[in-house]
């Protein structure tokens, strides 16, 4: 089994104090848990200034993992945020992907959003 | 909404098209500081006649830097913000407890139609169209934040060897006399400086 390496990029509006943030990387590693990813982990955190939508980017996160992988990311991150109403989306990342997720996604949609971003990097190939 | 271009991929792929001899620089403020009115000014080269077209229409012009902080430092007590006991936006001593950016990366930037800080945007476009092995210079002058902005842009240019001498020379008298407009070197008759 490999393992999966997160990087968190938090919104600059409020740094977080170490145990707020290590209060959020938990809770997102448990949320991974309960969709059977026990083997993704949070290896590092910065903040991020995009100054045109702040409103939009509450929350990043840069992902280096198999496209397998990434539906089962995506529920999990999906899981995270339902319970997570203060933050309004996550942006998941990948070499070649890039997703927008929220908590009102179901299963299907996530399913849809990685099968067509996954047709647009063919195209672009 | 936002209009996110991946400048340097448009740039590649325009490069191939048609119009490879047409390239745009464009010129603007990035990054405002609240506390001393300093700023960074960037230059975008973009090779995408689109692009160009709406920049020139004033459809997009903002600039969104995108910044990676690794570290904020309480203003109180000079120490890490996430090890400190201070909260931000509190009084302590009659003083309050700001945020200072620290380990500070530029990782990219973006065009888009509103930026936040409506002082970050395109204040100048140079344009240098070949033709037949000639050269012509088109400088767009947009609003400009501060009057010294554009000369230092020319300038700016004139050092980097995107346009020479006699070009900022002639661009430099057009805007003495005219704050915004479109100055051409040769001009529209044919005539230098």
């Amino acid at each position: 089994m490999t393992e999966t390496e997160l990087t968190l990029y938090l919104p600059c509006g409020k740094p977080l104090k170490k145990n707020e943030k290590a209060m959020l990387i938990s809770e997102i590693t448990s949320e991974f848990k309960s969709v059977n990813l026990s083997d993704v982990t949070v290896k590092d955190s910065f903040y991020e200034v995009k100054r045109a939508m702040p409103e939009v980017i509450e929350l990043v996160l840069a992902v280096l993992a198999a496209t397998a992988n990434i539906v089962t990311i995506a529920m999990g991150i999906r899981n995270f945020l339902k319970k997570r109403e203060d933050i309004k989306e996550i942006r998941l990342k990948t070499k070649s992907l890039q997703l927008v997720i929220n908590g009102k996604m179901s299963d299907e949609d996530i399913i849809q959003l990685v099968e067509q971003a996954g047709k647009i990097v063919e195209k672009e190939k | 909404m936002r209009i996110l271009y991946n400048l340097l991929n448009k740039l590649e792929k325009s490069l191939k098209k048609k119009n490879s001899s047409l390239i745009a620089f464009a010129f603007g403020s990035v990054i405002y500081t609240s506390d001393t009115g300093g700023y960074i000014t960037a230059e975008l080269k973009i090779g995408d006649l689109n692009v160009i077209n709406k920049i020139i229409s004033g459809e997009i012009r903002g600039l969104s830097p995108e910044i990676k902080i690794s570290k904020w430092e309480c203003s109180i007590c000079n120490k890490n913000f996430e090890e400190c006991p201070h909260e931000e936006g509190k009084l302590y001593n009659n003083k309050i407890c700001k945020t200072i950016a620290k380990g500070i990366e530029f990782t990219g930037l973006s065009l888009v139609d509103h930026p936040e800080d409506p002082r970050c945007r395109i204040t100048d476009l140079l344009l240098i169209k070949e033709k037949a092995g000639k050269r012509k210079y088109e400088w767009y002058g947009f609003k400009v934040n501060n009057e010294n902005d554009r000369f230092r842009n020319i300038q700016h240019a004139l050092e980097n060897g995107l346009i020479p001498q006699d070009v900022a020379f002639s661009f430099s008298k057009f805007f003495s006399i005219k704050l915004e407009g479109k100055a051409s070197y040769p001009d529209s008759h044919g005539k230098i400086g």
